[in-house]
């Protein structure tokens, strides 16, 4: 394999690798950062209304 | 109905990710690389996954969460209710429809994994010539005659078959986390040891041809990523260079280059050529390449992820875990899967050998490999394991194909799991007993794979985009998406899912049908397989492609009459008039 065979395998092999890896760390050990409020507030929020939670009342 | 839902979040990655992998990122996707040039093919690659392969993945999840999240699971009770319309959801069953039809040939394949692995384990495979190897495989599958497949004994494809059959049913039949979650939470983690110890085993394989020392590992890793091509080319008599063979490695091209110069002065005049990466990247067969085996690999646009995701609970991320499954994906296909296969195959063929045997998904997988791995010292143990990760990567995939259309008629007939169970175990005996019948050339599988394997999964993947950018909007799905998920996708995601993913989609699917079916680019040939239906150029109709594209209306009008029948539906139209008073 040539000098840049090289290099595109271990880029390649890179990018995926490292994607994955922080997929991987993120689902895996990072908790979710989330409290109760903010559940709820996802909750009641139907993103069929065109506003955000927050915004105008859709009725 | 009791509504179900997946345990964990992991088990919906899991689940998700086994139904991408599969055979096509062990045996399609490095015979791809090799073919079409490893950095070219790469760049295209890297950039159909971000552009084409996330955004997919990332709408059908976002779909799946909020149709599920109002009792719809099946791809005909989601994309009718996204434009609240029943009418849609006839659409929706082509979803439905493709990934039945799918899996009714996917678990013929499947079983030949099986086969190959049992027959590996029983040291019963010890092939020496590539004729025997494909004198096996012929007459396993049955692809001699018609009918030949039907037959007892581990020679025969049938055991294996009735066995995967009755294996992806009973998991079907337990239910989304009882069956599909349990047993991906097992298969993939051994799919991905079991790959691991391949990877190792091939890369420390060495003098796998004592008499070809310029066969080896490291030159099957060149022949798959090396940037630039070197070809060797001959003159024919009306003057064009056509391309003998590809070189690589020093000791290849010193031997060409000898074999050259002590050629006869009236022979054929040769050339070596070298092909850069950007002359590479200027030709538009590498792009529909590129973008096809991630489109395919990603088994996005099926519908699958779609019902997968709709059994997920309304705050669950789905962002972050889509990303997740992709990147497993990837990782399973370029790091593991692009370590195992053509490596190996080129240190014991050579470059020649290998392009003279095939680098399609069945003449490597079922012809080159076995002969490589009766070869091998333990070999039989390897090529046990690698058949046995074949099988268990394509179970996970084929429980993905069959769980939309289980959805379908469960939700439309609103029937309990023993009958749906029994009615879909019914239409798929028929549909895969007709693919296994009429085995000869692959003719019913290859015409299947045809028409829903590649002209359908476009299409349906092209609707689900413009019902999710256009119809429902970008910036409100890209809000939907982002609802309850660990990571956000910026706002620009709308302006990649309303213009350019589906942009790239459309062009693929074009560039697809004027180069590969109706010869507009390229060869000028109509593709074979519309030749079987009205035939010309010496070519007969087929009455095998006839009565499968009738199947496939026969199945499309059930589902249909199923949906006209169910009041399931009646409603959509008036429950997003609801939404938006």
């Amino acid at each position: 394999m040539t000098l840049g065979g090289w290099i595109t395998f271990l880029c390649s092999m890179g990018f995926f690798i490292s994607l994955f890896a922080w997929c991987i760390y993120k689902t895996l050990i990072i908790k979710k950062n989330t409290v109760k409020d903010f559940h709820e507030a996802l909750e009641a929020y139907d993103p069929d209304h065109s506003e955000p939670p927050g915004g105008k009342s859709c009725k | 109905m009791k509504s179900e839902n997946w345990n964990s979040r992991l088990g919906v990655i899991l689940a998700v990710s086994g139904s991408a992998v599969g055979l096509g990122n062990f045996l399609k996707f490095p015979g791809q690389v090799a073919e079409h040039g490893g950095a070219a093919f790469m760049i295209a690659y890297a950039l159909s996954f971000c552009f084409m392969g996330v955004p997919i993945s990332i709408v059908e999840w976002a779909m799946g969460r909020h149709g599920g999240s109002k009792g719809y699971h099946s791809s005909a009770g989601i994309l009718g209710f996204f434009c609240g319309t029943k009418k849609m959801a006839y659409v929706g069953i082509l979803g439905a429809l493709l990934t039945l039809i799918i899996f009714c040939y996917y678990i013929y394949i499947e079983a030949w994994c099986l086969g190959y692995a049992w027959n590996f384990l029983t040291h019963s495979l010890n092939f020496t010539s590539f004729e025997e190897s494909n004198s096996f495989f012929v007459k396993f599958i049955g692809a001699l005659k018609d009918g030949s497949a039907f037959g007892f004994g581990m020679d025969k494809v049938l055991v294996f078959f009735v066995f995967s059959f009755i294996l992806n049913f009973w998991l079907i039949h337990r239910g989304v986390s009882r069956g599909i979650e349990f047993f991906c939470r097992y298969a993939m983690p051994t799919l991905i040891v079991l790959a691991v110890i391949m990877v190792v085993r091939m890369m420390t394989l060495t003098d796998v041809s004592p008499g070809h020392p310029e066969r080896s590992i490291n030159q099957g890793l060149g022949f798959m990523w090396n940037p630039v091509k070197v070809i060797l080319e001959s003159q024919d008599e009306s003057g064009r260079w056509v391309k003998d063979r590809q070189l690589v490695g020093g000791a290849d091209i010193a031997s060409a280059r000898e074999a050259m110069e002590k050629a006869p002065a009236d022979s054929a005049p040769q050339r070596i050529v070298e092909i850069s990466v950007t002359k590479q990247l200027m030709n538009p067969s590498l792009w529909v390449a590129a973008a096809g085996q991630m489109f395919f690999s990603l088994t996005v646009g099926f519908g699958a992820i779609m019902t997968y995701a709709s059994y997920l609970k309304k705050r669950d991320d789905i962002v972050l875990s889509s990303i997740t499954s992709c990147s497993a994906n990837e990782f399973c296909e370029v790091c593991l899967g692009g370590l195992i296969t053509v490596p190996a195959a080129v240190a014991f063929f050579g470059v020649s050998g290998l392009v003279g045997a095939g680098l399609s998904l069945f003449d490597l997988g079922f012809k080159v490999l076995p002969l490589f791995f009766a070869s091998l010292p333990f070999g039989q143990l390897f090529g046990f394991l690698f058949f046995f990760l074949l099988f268990l990567s394509a179970v996970t995939s084929s429980l993905s194909m069959l769980q939309p259309s289980m959805a379908f008629i469960e939700e439309s007939m609103g029937l309990r799991r023993n009958f749906s169970t029994l009615l879909l175990c019914f239409v798929c005996t028929f549909i895969s007993g007709f693919v296994f019948y009429f085995s000869q050339g692959l003719k019913a599988l290859d015409t299947f794979d045809f028409w829903m394997g590649q002209v359908a999964i476009y299409v349906f993947a092209t609707i689900q985009l413009i019902v999710f950018a256009w119809h429902y909007g970008a910036k409100k799905g890209v809000r939907l998406a982002n609802t309850g998920s660990d990571i956000k996708l910026p706002k620009f995601f709308a302006v990649i899912v309303k213009y350019v993913t589906p942009l790239i989609l459309v062009a693929l699917f074009v560039t697809w049908l004027a180069q590969d079916v109706f010869g507009i680019i390229g060869s000028g040939k109509l593709s074979p397989y519309i030749r079987d239906l009205i035939g010309g150029d010496s070519h007969e109709v087929s009455n095998v492609a006839w009565m499968a594209v009738f199947i496939i209306f026969a199945v499309y009008a059930f589902f249909a009459s199923m949906l006209y029948m169910s009041k399931r539906y009646d409603c959509l139209g008036k429950k997003i008039g609801r939404t938006i008073k």
